[in-house]
């Protein structure tokens, strides 16, 4: 087991250093100058945009910058923001707590309901139920999340007045100890909900399939052969065959839902990562970017990494491949 | 120059009446502001106001301190993070209004982008226009408690000019030197004169910043910049990044207020949640657009008044002059004859905006040339075909050519008014390929030459020294490039004389110039709409306009 572990360590490092050059060389072939847009759009002289682009340090041809970014990445530095001019892991972990709370909470919720969805769901393949909550989980996948964002604003906070309309906490009010929290809870439930209710069919689709397919092993004929009751051979046995898929898929959808979640925090004025990517990304701030970035694929690795052990340790065949 | 005569001035407040009647302000709301208007007219627009009242170099007491405090808690939407307190080293919207509350300028503009006082109560410029001397308050205070001297705006002008990459840094290029003579005169001895000088400093990337604390450091990098000292109304108490930015009232504000005890940003990027975050009381004051779609309701639903803000800015057209159709001034002066302004504004900017006729602001009165030989060629579309004819580009085969149009679509008036440009021009059998672009991409597209029509916006004021930025060769703005050397030398000239009088007539004929060469078509003026909840008054927009500079939140009161 632990040569198991050690292997896929090392598959990790080679995939992070790969996501970095990746990740350097599409943000520089974007359009955009950020000398342009730090001295001024709308006012700025060549002269300016020169000095600016001097002081910082885009003058450098790009191999220069890019050999520069990983000699500090290999000090353990993400180096400074362009836009901030500020240490990039210091902005980012200002934002983790908001990003964690909003994103992990919902991606737990949204893997507990999609899933005992999906193998409700399976159970009755082709049954009305079936088919409607089908249709429901396609009908959310096809709704952008900001739309509904706006509209959860509107009815709950705006009609009926049941939560707060956005942020993360009263502006006028200064809460502290339980009352800050509670005030953070009210503020989390409409972006959560937005969130849960976006990711939901992915977890549904997945553990349906995965339901569907073990139910129609031949273990399962053999169970049924020697009479033992359906519900116990489902949540015995079927059940937990199917439910590796989804294990892999949250993994990989952690990693994506905190940058995928910009829109539900702008809408929601929620102060997390994913706002932040996409100011950099307008700022065309690189080292801010290729932080988050960084950080996004080292978080997945780790994630997969975690996955694969469970993997491993439930199922013998792999560690032993 | 003379004081403007009292016919003047009421011909101004007739024609400004006019314009208010037509954004909805009833003539008692206009009665109660006219005064200050014409206050801040007389006081702002007129440098000979002050050269004649220049009182002796002592400095002159600080104002009357009202009560500080008391009012309670403003809540304001922002639209992002500020990337740094300190508003001068690179340019930063999102630092613009925070930074004005935090940081006093020495002279500042107010709504109608008049220049009055701040730090400095007077000035007076030399004969020759090379000297400008500032008297300043007395008695104002850092936030920290350390006095605020000539010195701290010596040292901010002078890191202004030397780092080239600042904001400001232009406006400086024709100050030499900064002298001191005591603790609260400032004089600019300048290289040549400069009329644009002084509104130049009450705008963009000039707050007077505390010597004592970023001297001799890197004002970049300086941790003032994440926790700054000002000597403004507002004090610097906390800032959550994504969340919020929290002043407190500055209980020793040399000025008039503040009222309210803690003036709270509340950041919301997406304008249709602030919006519902105002109809449910979360937030007090918009400060920027509400959805455009949506003021008139607005304006209906109880509870809430919408300040109309005309400013000093056109959406225009550019036309490149690089290209082969463009290049070509019958097919510029058609293009600007086959665009429907009005329809534009009332599709695309919810039916306020004036449209343009002028090729200045005429919000800046006196630089706009309204003349009919400086108009804004005017929508007919059969001349507008009669002049691609005559450019000989006739209709075959359904169209006379194709024009390339890359717009930028972050902000949603510009998706709009380029659709319905296009259609314009189809109507004339002119076909338009639309190119949507993120604002930085288009930005790099436009520099690149690639392109037969851009759409622009951005301030024009608040000086027409601007012009040099947007048709002056190798002006910033000037992706198109227009060159025209008799432009450039008036321009040029603009920007020596000093005499306001003899300044308009120089932009004058800049402006008939325009009309000739066409290189650009305004479309419409640009209007700010202020929604906030109708319990609070002395907003900077209205109330404060004469009084305050622009975004301040000094004189803004809370009814109890």
């Amino acid at each position: 087991m632990g040569r198991y572990i050690g292997r896929q360590i090392l598959t990790i490092v080679p995939t992070i250093l790969l996501s970095v050059v990746i990740n350097f060389m599409l943000l520089h072939a974007a359009p955009g100058d950020p000398a342009r847009i730090y001295a001024g759009r709308d006012t700025a002289t060549p002269e300016q945009v020169e000095a600016m682009r001097k002081s910082l340090g885009l003058d450098q041809s790009l191999p220069v910058q890019f050999v520069n970014y990983v000699e500090q990445l290999l000090h353990g530095n993400l180096g400074k923001s362009q836009a901030y001019r500020q240490p990039v892991f210091d902005l980012i972990m200002n934002r983790m707590p908001a990003t964690l709370l909003l994103t992990f909470t919902s991606a737990v919720i949204a893997f507990v309901v999609g899933v005992l969805l999906g193998a409700w769901a399976a159970r009755r393949s082709n049954s009305k139920a079936d088919i409607g909550v089908s249709f429901f989980n396609y009908a959310l996948f096809s709704i952008p999340s900001f739309w509904l964002g706006l509209i959860f604003i509107v009815i709950f906070a705006s009609r009926l007045g049941w939560f707060p309309t956005s942020g993360m906490r009263t502006a006028r009010a200064d809460y502290t100890g339980l009352d800050d929290w509670l005030d953070v809870g009210r503020h989390l439930i409409l972006p959560m909900l937005t969130l849960t209710l976006v990711q939901i069919p992915i977890f549904y689709r997945v553990t349906r399939a995965s339901v569907a397919e073990q139910q129609s092993e031949a273990y399962m004929q053999t169970f049924r052969a020697t009479g033992m009751p359906e519900d116990r051979i489902f949540r015995k046995y079927a059940l937990r065959n199917a439910i590796l898929p989804p294990v892999t898929v949250f993994g990989l959808n952690l990693g994506y839902v905190v940058t995928g979640a910009a829109l539900v925090e702008i809408v929601f004025a929620w102060p997390g990562i994913g706002r932040l990517a996409l100011d950099a990304v307008y700022k065309r701030d690189y080292p801010l970017l290729l932080g988050i970035y960084l950080i996004l694929a080292v978080a997945v690795s780790l994630c997969i990494l975690l996955t694969d052990v469970v993997y491993a340790w439930l199922d013998p065949r792999i560690r032993l491949r | 120059m003379n004081e403007p005569n009292i016919n003047e001035i009421e011909a101004r407040k007739e024609a400004l009446f006019q314009a208010l009647q037509h954004y909805g302000v009833d003539r008692r709301t206009f009665l109660q502001r006219a005064a200050l208007l014409s206050a801040a007219g007389a006081v702002g627009a007129k440098l000979d106001t002050y050269r004649a009242n220049a009182q002796s170099p002592e400095a002159s007491p600080a104002a009357p301190a009202g009560p500080k405090g008391g009012d309670g808690t403003l809540v304001v939407s922002q639209p992002g993070d500020p990337l740094s307190f300190n508003p001068n080293y690179q340019a930063d919207d999102n630092i613009f209004v925070p930074g004005l509350n935090i940081y006093n300028t020495l002279v500042t503009l107010d709504s109608s982008y008049q220049t009055i006082p701040e730090l400095a109560q007077s000035w007076e410029t030399s004969e020759d226009g090379l000297t400008n001397t500032f008297h300043m308050v007395s008695g104002a205070l850092w936030h920290d408690g350390e006095p605020v001297t000539s010195a701290d705006v010596k040292y901010t002008f002078d890191q202004i000019k030397s780092d080239e990459s600042a904001t400001a840094s232009p406006f400086f290029a024709t100050v030499e030197s900064i002298d001191t003579p005591d603790d609260v005169t400032v004089v600019l001895n300048m290289s040549a004169p400069s009329a644009s000088l002084i509104p130049f400093l009450g705008w963009y990337g000039t707050v007077i910043l505390p010597a004592h604390i970023y001297e001799g450091t890197d004002w970049t990098t300086n941790p003032a910049n994440q926790a700054p000292v000002g000597s403004g109304p507002f004090k610097f108490a906390s800032y959550e990044a994504g969340s919020s930015i929290e002043l407190e009232a500055n209980t020793d504000f040399w000025g008039e207020g503040p009222y309210i005890d803690r003036l709270v940003f509340s950041i919301i990027p997406d304008s249709n949640t602030a919006l519902q975050a105002l109809l449910n009381g979360e937030v007090d004051v918009l400060t920027t657009n509400p959805p455009l779609s949506q003021v008139a309701t607005l304006q209906e639903t109880e509870g809430i008044e919408v300040i109309v803000a005309p400013i000093p800015s056109f959406y225009y057209l550019t036309m490149n002059f690089d290209r082969e159709y463009t290049a070509n001034v019958d097919v510029r002066r058609g293009i600007s004859m086959a665009v429907n302004r009005q329809q534009i504004v009332d599709l695309a900017l919810g039916g306020y905006p004036e449209v343009a006729t002028t090729f200045y602001p005429e919000s800046i009165a006196w630089a706009a040339n309204t003349s009919p030989e400086a108009q804004v060629p005017q929508y007919d579309p059969e001349a507008a075909a009669a002049a691609f004819d005559a450019a000989g580009y006739p209709v075959v085969d359904g169209a006379r050519f194709k024009l390339v149009f890359p717009f930028f679509t972050d902000a949603p008036e510009y998706p709009d008014i380029a659709t319905i440009v296009a259609q314009n021009l189809k109507d004339v059998n002119v076909d338009v390929e639309l190119v949507a672009l993120e604002i930085n991409a288009w930005v790099e597209r436009t520099d690149s030459g690639d392109f037969d029509l851009g759409l622009l916006g951005g301030l024009w004021g608040p000086d027409p020294e601007n012009l040099k930025l947007r048709v002056g060769t190798g002006g910033g703005v000037n992706s198109f490039n227009y060159s025209n050397p008799k432009v450039d030398e008036l321009l040029a000239q603009g920007s020596a004389v000093i005499d306001q009088t003899e300044r308009a007539s120089i932009y004058f004929e800049v402006q008939e110039i325009l009309a000739q060469d066409v290189p650009i078509s305004p479309l419409a003026t640009v209007v700010l709409f202020y929604p906030h909840l109708d319990t609070i008054s002395g907003l900077p927009w209205d109330d404060g306009i004469g009084k305050v500079g622009l975004n301040r939140f000094n004189i803004t009161r809370i009814a109890q």
